[in-house]
């Protein structure tokens, strides 16, 4: 008997060793990248970082900011776009996704959730920016916001479906027509995580790309109009990283870590937001 | 007593298994009216068939008259309907998201019915009548979900009684709650008969026997025996009906 | 499964059947006294008491039951009858402790002539027992049968008032006393056998028999 107690101790022992080991293992490249970016990209971090254009390739001086201009405007003209559409998508597939009809909605907005996002900039590079003959920020804006709209559509589903249905059903029987009840109430109830949803797509698309690369193409200037080329953190990371030119590569990591402390504000702030409850 | 709700030849499928047989009653105006029965029996079922909630559920069917004051609701439309006969349910369901004075105040609110300055009037107009209004008064711009359950369900009533309605359905509206405030909504409800016609479900039947007026048994659907309580619970008429009141089948 | 309203339904009708018991004994002592003379008085206050005693036990226990189990129903009516038949039984013994008293008051009555109050008793007697099964066994047709029976006694009585008002000199001025009295007293235990048949039909339908 003392034995097999033995024995058990031994088994839940090893076991949660083997269950943290992994879990330590898992983390290691989460912060590793952390360590990598903080180290390097810290020494990019002045005032001339944020105030400045790049200019020529090479230019030991210079900042970003054109490409933390380009980001902001990018994710606020998708966001206009994609916020309302995402939302009234998972309102409409709250309410009618479960039907015959409209299966085909439901289908097309879980396959485009699993799109490749270089597949979305393929696409608008070939509706939106060959006839414009132009890479162009509304095609960024749109590429992005197709990118989001499945997401913000799918949290905003599953956060109405997660209100008890008892209560809209109490909403129905004071009288109130059913957009009504949908809206006022249910969608009411579910405000945070439909919120939480849309910071979580934002924090996404602030960190895409891929469609970013096909429709504006990125440039070294300030933005001049949403029909020409603009910047963005992303897209300069991409261009400088691997450039033999130090300078570029400081500012890749400044960029870098600047996106960084983007998304790990809009994961706090999802985080401080599912508990006001 | 004149009646306020006519129920007649009311039957009711769920796809396609009938679960309401050929029901005929006849509701009394401004009195108490207890529907008991074991489980599974329908009552629950009747109930939502005089607000016309199954219309949301695309997998029932209704056929018969729901006749308030001569009027069958499933000829009128149906928001009017829902404002004239109130629900409460049994599991006391404030918006979680809303305070209190919101709940009170939204289905006022949303069917446009008041202008804002009434609004202030019509809620502690409705705390007063569902007793609530003592303990919230100062409070009422706190989130409905920090009150009490018992103080919930109350919060619902109120909720119910802003809008005005002539009926009051009440689907075992003490079931989730303590004893204490069991008895607290037994005696508000028992208070709102005066001004109100109330039909409540409860599978308790000493409740039934405490505070209706009227009694109606139902087994598997159907209508066994409708009388006043106190007949149907010291004489009733048909076997079943005793064999359940007596705790002989349940 | 019995409910738990069945146990003490049960211990209820048990209580009631020793006090119907009791009752009849105290009824047939106290009549075979009267015939033979002797004075049982003590013994028939001995079940008195008894009856005393069981009565208030079968009202706590009815209370107690209405408390605990809030019965409804035929439950209700047949606690509500028990408390009515109960009083019934102990009125038996006070009636039957008056009979047995009259020898004590009289002195010995052995030489009056007994048929009439033979005939009266032989009623009663039959009277309170059937009265009792019909309650034990809830037979309606058997209460309705004891009810009827009491135009009998009812009958007898009145003769017996009507002649003993009538009756010029008479040998032994005691018989007659002791006679009405008798008969008095059989009437009123008829009357309270015919309360316990009329409770039958209100545990069975609803309804008191009418008496």
């Amino acid at each position: 008997m003392v034995s097999l107690r033995v024995k058990k101790k031994v088994q839940n022992t090893f076991l949660f060793l083997f269950a943290f080991l992994s879990t330590i293992i898992a983390i290691i490249p989460l912060f590793s990248i952390i360590f990598e970016v903080i180290k390097n990209g810290i020494e990019a971090i002045n005032l001339d970082f944020f105030i400045q254009l790049p200019g020529p390739l090479g230019e030991s001086i210079g900042g970003i900011a054109n490409a933390i201009q380009g980001t902001l405007i990018l994710v606020t003209l998708a966001s206009i776009i994609g916020v309302p559409i995402g939302v009234i998508t998972g309102i409409y597939l709250y309410e009618y996704g479960k039907e015959k009809k409209s299966t085909l909605i439901s289908f097309s907005v879980d396959l485009l959730y699993d799109l490749p996002s270089i597949v979305v900039g393929i696409f608008v590079y070939i509706t939106v920016v060959s006839p414009m003959r132009s890479f162009s920020a509304l095609a960024g804006a749109l590429a992005l916001a197709i990118v989001m709209i499945p997401i913000i559509a799918k949290t905003t589903e599953e956060s109405l479906t997660l209100v008890p249905p008892t209560i809209s059903e109490a909403g129905i029987a004071l009288g109130i027509p059913k957009w009504k009840n949908i809206i006022f109430i249910v969608l009411n109830s579910a405000k945070n995580g439909v919120l939480n949803g849309i910071v979580l797509a934002v924090a996404r698309i602030t960190g895409e790309t891929a469609p970013l690369i096909m429709t504006c193409l990125g440039s070294n200037f300030w933005f001049s109009g949403m029909d020409k080329p603009i910047n963005s953190l992303t897209l300069l990371i991409w261009r400088y990283a691997m450039q033999p030119y130090p300078s570029a590569v400081k500012k890749a990591w400044g960029a870098a870590f600047l996106l960084l402390l983007v998304a790990l504000a809009l994961n706090l702030l999802v985080k401080s937001g599912g508990e006001r409850k | 007593m004149k009646t306020k709700i006519e129920i007649r030849n009311l039957n009711v499928w769920f796809n396609k298994r009938q679960v309401i047989y050929d029901v005929n009653l006849k509701v009394p105006e401004q009195a108490i009216t207890a529907v008991i029965g074991p489980s599974g029996c329908g009552k629950s079922t009747l109930l939502r068939a005089i607000n016309r909630l199954h219309d949301l559920i695309p997998e029932a069917k209704v056929k018969g008259e729901v006749l308030l004051d001569g009027k069958d609701v499933y000829k009128e439309d149906p928001l009017v309907v829902r404002r004239k006969i109130g629900m409460v349910f049994q599991k006391p369901v404030p918006f979680p998201s809303m305070s209190i004075f919101e709940n009170v105040a939204i289905g006022v609110k949303l069917n446009d019915l008041a202008k804002k300055e009434r609004l202030e009037k019509i809620v502690e107009r409705s705390l007063r009548m569902a007793a609530l209004w003592e303990e919230v008064k100062d409070i009422l711009e706190s989130p409905a979900t920090s009150l009490s359950v018992g103080q919930q369900q109350r919060l619902t009533i109120a909720r119910t009684l802003a809008l005005e309605p002539e009926v009051l359905l009440m689907d075992e509206p003490t079931s989730a709650l303590d004893p204490v405030s069991m008895k607290k909504i037994e005696e508000l409800i028992v208070n709102l008969k005066n001004d109100y016609t109330i039909v409540v479900v409860t599978h308790d039947m000493r409740q039934a026997a405490r505070i209706s007026d009227f009694t109606a048994f139902m087994y598997e659907g159907k209508i066994i025996e409708f009388n006043e309580t106190s007949e149907l619970f010291r004489n009733p008429k048909e076997e079943i009906t005793e064999k359940y009141i007596t705790g002989r089948i349940s | 499964m019995p409910r738990l309203l069945d146990i003490g339904l049960n211990e209820l009708v048990s209580i009631t059947k020793r006090m119907s018991d009791t009752a009849e004994e105290a009824i047939s002592m106290a009549v075979n006294a009267y015939f033979e003379g002797k004075n049982v008085r003590d013994d028939v206050y001995e079940k008195s008491m008894k009856l005393k005693e069981l009565k208030d036990e079968v009202r706590d226990l009815a209370f107690e039951l209405i408390m605990k189990y809030q019965p409804v129903a035929i439950d209700l009516r047949t606690i509500e009858s028990t408390l009515d038949a109960s009083y019934g039984f102990s009125r038996f013994s006070r009636y039957a402790l008056d009979i047995a008293d009259l020898t004590n008051k009289l002195g010995n009555l052995t030489e009056c002539d007994h048929t009439k109050i033979k005939h009266a008793l032989s009623i009663v007697q039959w009277m309170v027992s059937k009265s009792i099964e019909a309650f034990e066994t809830k037979n309606v047709e058997l209460a309705k049968e004891v009810i009827k029976k009491d135009d009998e006694i009812d009958e007898i009585y009145n003769e017996s008032l009507t002649n003993a008002a009538q009756m010029g000199k008479v040998k032994d001025i005691r018989c007659v006393i002791a006679d009405i009295l008798v008969i008095r007293y059989l009437e009123r235990i008829g009357d309270h056998a015919c309360q316990i048949a009329s409770a039958v039909g209100y545990v069975v339908e609803g309804k008191y028999l009418p008496t």
